[in-house]
C-alpha cells in the first residue's frame, strides 16, 4: 500500500515537472490586448511613437496599453512583469538599454509572449521577434557629410551625446565621427552626455560655453538637446555664431530649420517604425513566422534647402 | 529496499523540480558560436568580405551608362533593379563601365561613361576616405539581421572602406591619372530618391541663373585601373 502511494508521488511529481517545461499560458477569452512599452513619455518624439504605435494596434482589432519606463530599466522590468501576468498577447516596446532590457524581453519570450522593438535595439539577435529600427549611423554620416560642408574643414564643435546605454547614442555618434573625424583641422573640444535631455542639454552647454566660448558648432545626439543648446546659446549671445545640428525630426526643429536658426537634423520615421511593428505583431499573432530580426528605417538629411518636404515626424507629401 | 530506491527517485526529481527553474541546458554549438560573436572583430570580417566573398559578385556587376539612361527616363525600373536596406528611398547599385577622365579633383575623377556626350556623368571616389555603404549594401551579401547589434554591422562598412583607401585608391593615383585617360571600373554606388527627382545624372544645379555643381552619380571604386592613355 505504502509502495503504490510513492508510486503515485513519484508519478505526479513527473506529470508537474513536464507540466512546467511544457506549458504556455492560455490567452483570456475576448480582444487580444498588446502592451506598448515606451522608454519615455517625457520628449515629444517618443510621446508620437507611442500614439502611432497604440493607434496602430488598436486599428488592427487590439486593445493597446501604454507603460512608461521613465527612462528606467527597474521601472520596465516591473512593467514586463505586469505584461507577463497579465498574459498579454504581444508586446511593442521602446527598450530602455540595449543589454539591460534583453532579460525582459528573454522573461516575456519564455511567457509565450513575443516582442517587437521600436526605433531601439536591444544587443540579441534571437530574444526579440523583430527589431525596426532607425538606421542611425547612416543618418549621422548624412549630417556629417553636410556638417563639413557647412562648417568647413577648420573649426571647433562640442558633441552633446544621448543615454550611453542606448546603441542609438553609439550609432549616431561613430557614423558622424566616421566622416568628421578625416578632418584633422576639425577639433571637438567637449563630448559630453545630456542623456536626450534637453533642460540637461542646456545646463551642459552653458558649462561648455564657459570653458571654450569660441566654438564654430554643436552636434546632438537628439533634436530635445539641439533644442537646449540652442537656448543655451541665445543666452549667452551666441546663437548666431555658432551652428547647431540635431537629430530627430521634432515639431521645434523643424520649425527652427525653417526659421534659419538651426542647420539641419536627421528625420527619423516614428510613425512608420510604429506602424511595422504593429504590423508585424498582428501577422505573427495569425501565424506568419519568417519575419526579419532587424529592419533598419533610413533617416532623412533635413536642411534649408529641403525644408519643404519634411513636416514635424515626417514627410510633408 | 525497493523503498529506499523510490524515496531516493523522489528526492532526485524533487530536487529536479527545485533547480529546474534556475538551470538551463544550452546545445555546446550555440555557445561556442555566441562566444565567436562575442569576439567580433569588424576589420576581420572586412577583410573576410574583400577576399573571398565579394569575389563572387564581380561578374555581375550593372552596365553602368544602362542604368544612368534607366534613371535620365524611367526612374521606378532604375530604382527596381537596386538593393534596398530595410525601409529606405536610398538603393545602392553594383556597377561597371569604362569611362574618359573629365576633370581630377581631391575628391575623385570626374568621368563620361557615355560615348556620345563629352560632359561628366560619375565621379569615381579617390578622396582621402569613404564614407557611407554603398560597398557593404550594394552586393547584398551581408545581412543586419545576423548581427546581434547594428554598431558590429556598421563598423564593418567603415573598415570596408578602410580597404577601398588602402588597397583601390591609393594605388591608383600612385599612377596619377590625368584628363583624357580612360578607365575600367567596378564599384558601389548609392543613389537617392529624391536625387534623381530634380536633375538628371549629368546635368547641373541651378543657382540663380547660373549654372551649378554637376549632379553625378557617385561610385565607390572596388576596381579600378587604367585601360589605355589618349593624348590630351
Amino acid at each position: 500500500m505504502a509502495n503504490k502511494l510513492l508510486v503515485s508521488v513519484v508519478a505526479v511529481l513527473c506529470a508537474a515537472l513536464l507540466a512546467v517545461g511544457c506549458s504556455r499560458k492560455e490567452q483570456p477569452q475576448g480582444q487580444k490586448r498588446i502592451a506598448v512599452v515606451v522608454s519615455t513619455l517625457n520628449n515629444p518624439w517618443f510621446v508620437v511613437l507611442k500614439d502611432a504605435a497604440k493607434t496602430c494596434a488598436e486599428e488592427l482589432g487590439y486593445r493597446a496599453d501604454v507603460f512608461d519606463s521613465q527612462n528606467s530599466p527597474s521601472v520596465e522590468a516591473g512593467h514586463f512583469d505586469t505584461i507577463i501576468d497579465g498574459r498579454y498577447a504581444a508586446i511593442l516596446f521602446n527598450p530602455t538599454d540595449a543589454e539591460g532590457s534583453i532579460a525582459s524581453v528573454k522573461r516575456a519570450k519564455d511567457a509565450g509572449i513575443p516582442t517587437f522593438c521600436m526605433d531601439r535595439e536591444i544587443s540579441a539577435g534571437d530574444v526579440a521577434v523583430s527589431q525596426i529600427i532607425s538606421d542611425n549611423f547612416s543618418g549621422c554620416v548624412a549630417l556629417g557629410e553636410y556638417f563639413v560642408g557647412r562648417v568647413g574643414d577648420k573649426g571647433t564643435y562640442v558633441e552633446l551625446l544621448g543615454l550611453l546605454g542606448d546603441n542609438n547614442t553609439r550609432n549616431r555618434s561613430d557614423g558622424f565621427h566616421s566622416v568628421v573625424d578625416n578632418y584633422p583641422g576639425l577639433r571637438m573640444v567637449a563630448q559630453q552626455s545630456a542623456d536626450f535631455d534637453r533642460t540637461k542639454a542646456m545646463e551642459v552647454m552653458e558649462s561648455i560655453l564657459q570653458a571654450h566660448p569660441n566654438i564654430n558648432a554643436v552636434f546632438c545626439g537628439n533634436d530635445a538637446m539641439a533644442m537646449g543648446a540652442y537656448r543655451a546659446l541665445i543666452a549667452a549671445g551666441k546663437e548666431k555664431k555658432v551652428m547647431v545640428f540635431g537629430f530627430d525630426g521634432a515639431n521645434d526643429v523643424i520649425n527652427e530649420i525653417r526659421a534659419g536658426t538651426i542647420a539641419a537634423t536627421g528625420m527619423q520615421f516614428p510613425k512608420t517604425m510604429a506602424r511595422m511593428a504593429a504590423e508585424y505583431a498582428d501577422q505573427y499573432l495569425k501565424g506568419k513566422k519568417d519575419l526579419p530580426q532587424k529592419v533598419p528605417v533610413a533617416v532623412e538629411l533635413v536642411t534649408a534647402e529641403n525644408i519643404d518636404k519634411y513636416i514635424a515626424y515626417g514627410r510633408s507629401q | 529496499m525497493k523503498r529506499r530506491h523510490l524515496l531516493y527517485l523522489i528526492g532526485i526529481v524533487s530536487l529536479g523540480f527545485l533547480l529546474g527553474g534556475s538551470l538551463e541546458f544550452r546545445r555546446l554549438d550555440d555557445k561556442r558560436a555566441e562566444e565567436r560573436a562575442a569576439r567580433f572583430s569588424p576589420a576581420e570580417y572586412a577583410r573576410d568580405f574583400w577576399d573571398n566573398r565579394l569575389v563572387a559578385e564581380m561578374d555581375s556587376p550593372q552596365a553602368v551608362d544602362e542604368l544612368i539612361r534607366l534613371f535620365n527616363t524611367d526612374m521606378k525600373g532604375a530604382i527596381a533593379k537596386g538593393r534596398t536596406l530595410g525601409e529606405s528611398r536610398v538603393h545602392t547599385y553594383l556597377l561597371q563601365g569604362t569611362g574618359r577622365i573629365v576633370a581630377v579633383d581631391k575628391d575623385g575623377l570626374l568621368l563620361s561613361v557615355l560615348p556620345e556626350h563629352t560632359d561628366p556623368h560619375v565621379v569615381i571616389r579617390t578622396g582621402a576616405y569613404i564614407p557611407g555603404n554603398a560597398v557593404r549594401d550594394a552586393s547584398g551579401l551581408i545581412d543586419v539581421s545576423a548581427f546581434s547589434d547594428t554598431m558590429k554591422f556598421n563598423r564593418i562598412s567603415a573598415e570596408i572602406n578602410r580597404i577601398v583607401v588602402q588597397e583601390v585608391i591609393t594605388p591608383f593615383l600612385d599612377r596619377q591619372p590625368q584628363v583624357g585617360m580612360n578607365v575600367r571600373f567596378i564599384g558601389a554606388a548609392e543613389v537617392a530618391e529624391d536625387a534623381t527627382e530634380r536633375i538628371p545624372f549629368g546635368g547641373r544645379e541651378r543657382h540663380e541663373g547660373s549654372d551649378g555643381p554637376w549632379h553625378l552619380l557617385k561610385i565607390v571604386p572596388i576596381q579600378l585601373e587604367v585601360e589605355q592613355a589618349v593624348a590630351g
